[in-house]
């Protein structure tokens, strides 16, 4: 479970990039965060990733609680929490292997565990002949997936993916959120940030609308109303 | 393991920083490493000049053959008592037939006046200050505690001589040069600590994306950091290697004008080595401090609203 709690981020004086926001999220839900560009939807999910920290209030993710986890400990937080974004943020140096590998190498997953893991991963999404290419030589739609592999292969509890379908093309993005929608459906709770609608329309998902930090409309609190 | 693969992919991927660092380094650390020459030729040279800072007490002749043996054991005193002040270094015995060897090299031209049967020359104690205390007050001093003792050694001594004045000039020069050459010193590793820095600089810089992705991934800032870390000390070691021995062959190359140059080789590796040793770690270590606090925040933003 995700739980934000009166939560306010400044980052510049007089400016509330998120005003008292308070929330939660169910543990196997799909939940969509709108909102116009600027209305604070990354600021959300940086907080669930613990980038940043709230000026006011708390968002506790699981076990871990911002502010209050150690600095020490906030890699571990990452851990459970994978992340997608609309730059993939591959590290261009390596091949789509070692991007995948290298998230496993940080916790010391021993190499032949590593191995099997990213087959799995791969083969699942389709990816498995282009695994010694360079991110470079992938479509756009090909590295989002990558990135989603290296997201998953770490089995985390929740998947945060910041407009994720934003460099991709419309072909590449229906596949994206297709895959987005089936590992939501194998148990993991997904969030995913965009300012296109199309997306939302008719979705029997969640929908958390926000405008300038304020949350306007919540289609789970309005079915809790009626 | 992970750290050391880490490291050796920073080095060989990234050739050129790679390459651009060491270099730097390695010319850095050249020129501490002449800075390094040229002072420990100076030290030999200044204490070579000063081993002459000497003081000369001349004995009384011994009148009579009889109570030469008192006279002799109060020589012995005195030759104790002088050694055991603090100032004095070394003390050396010059009897009177080395007095009249030494003159009779020193003046050919009169050795026929003089013989053994004739030799009006006087035993002495030559004195030599320890280093640090080679300036006419430090002569002074000793001399007076020369003087002290004479109630022991009972008047053996006859006279107390130094040369005072080119004594405080060779002192003047000496911190003069010693002064300089500390601020070239402190220039030169000011300035090589800065461009090196900025160099580690670079090359964290160029790879901040890098630790961005890594941290978001959920890996420790150690973990971040050890290869890095790894990887600037390697550079730092080679560069020491490379500035000693382009130091080393550049005096062997300078062959015949060089062979009064004192290089220590053994030491000169070791300490440019560990310079850039140290160098290496702590600049690499500076430099993350910054990208590792939370690298990606700033820059998210800025392309996230941009692209939008
Ligand atoms: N690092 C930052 N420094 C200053 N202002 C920021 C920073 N990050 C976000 N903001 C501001 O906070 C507001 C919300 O930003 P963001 O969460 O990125 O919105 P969205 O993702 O919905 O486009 C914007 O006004 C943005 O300019
Ligand atoms: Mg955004």
């Amino acid at each position: 479970m995700i739980e934000f709690n009166q939560v306010t981020k400044t980052y510049r004086k007089d400016w509330k990039a998120l005003d008292d926001l308070t929330f939660t999220i169910d543990q196997g839900s799909y939940t969509f965060i709108v909102g116009p560009s600027g209305s604070g939807k990354s600021t959300v999910l940086k907080l669930i990733y613990g980038a940043i920290s709230p000026n006011k209030g708390y968002v506790q993710v699981s076990g871990f609680r911002i502010p209050g986890i150690p600095k020490n400990q906030l890699h571990l937080l990452r851990r459970k929490v994978g992340v997608i974004f609309q730059d993939f943020r591959l590290m261009e140096d390596r091949t789509i292997y070692e991007n995948i590998a290298f998230v496993l190498l940080v916790t010391g997953t021993p190499r032949k565990t590593i191995k099997d893991k990213i087959s799995t991963v791969l083969a699942s999404l389709r990816l498995t002949h282009k695994i010694h290419q360079y991110p470079y030589q992938l479509s756009g739609g090909e590295q989002q997936k990558v990135s989603i592999a290296r997201a998953l292969v770490r089995e985390p509890f929740v998947l945060v993916a910041d407009e994720p379908t934003g460099n991709v093309d419309p072909e590449g993005s229906a596949e994206i959120f297709q895959i987005l929608k089936d590992i939501n459906s194998s148990g993991t709770t997904v969030i995913m940030a965009t300012h296109e609608l199309d997306y939302v329309k008719n979705t029997p998902f969640r929908v958390i609308s926000l405008t300038q930090g304020k949350i306007v409309s919540d289609t789970k609190e309005k079915r809790c109303i009626q | 393991m992970y750290t050391i693969s880490e490291a050796l992919r920073g080095i060989f991927k990234n050739k050129l920083m790679s390459t651009v660092s060491m270099g730097v380094m390695s010319l850095s650390l050249f020129i501490f490493g002449v800075f390094i020459v040229i002072t420990i030729n100076l030290l030999i040279l200044i204490n070579f000049a000063q081993k002459h800072v000497q003081l000369e007490v001349f004995l009384k002749d011994i009148p009579q053959e009889k109570v030469q043996s008192v006279y002799e054991a109060r020589t012995d005193t005195l030759y104790n008592l002088i050694s055991a002040i603090d100032e004095v270094d070394s003390v050396t015995y010059i009897t009177k037939e080395q007095a009249l060897e030494r003159f009779k090299l020193d003046f050919p031209e009169f050795t026929e006046l003089l013989g053994p049967d004739f030799n009006p020359l006087p035993a002495s104690f030559i004195v030599y200050p320890s280093p640090g205390f080679r300036t006419s007050i430090y002569l002074q001093n000793i001399s007076h505690k020369i003087q002290d003792t004479l109630d022991v050694s009972l008047g053996r001594v006859e006279e107390i001589s130094y040369g005072k004045a080119w004594i405080d000039t060779l002192d003047r020069w000496v911190k003069t040069i010693i002064m300089a050459d500390l601020i070239t010193g402190l220039i030169i590793a000011i300035a090589s600590i800065f461009v090196i820095a900025n160099t580690i600089k670079l090359n964290v810089f160029a790879r901040r994306e890098q630790i961005a992705i890594m941290k978001l991934v959920g890996a420790s800032d150690s973990l971040v950091s050890k290869p890095f870390l790894l990887e600037g000390s390697i550079h730092g070691i080679f560069s020491g290697i490379a500035a000693s021995s382009a130091l080393y062959f550049s005096l062997k190359m300078l062959g015949r004008w060089a062979t009064n140059i004192a290089f220590p080789t053994l030491p000169m590796f070791m300490i440019l080595i560990f310079i850039g040793f140290s160098l290496g770690i702590f600049g690499s270590w500076l430099s993350l401090r910054k990208y590792l606090v939370d690298p990606w925040i700033d820059e998210d933003n800025q392309k996230g609203d941009r692209t939008k």
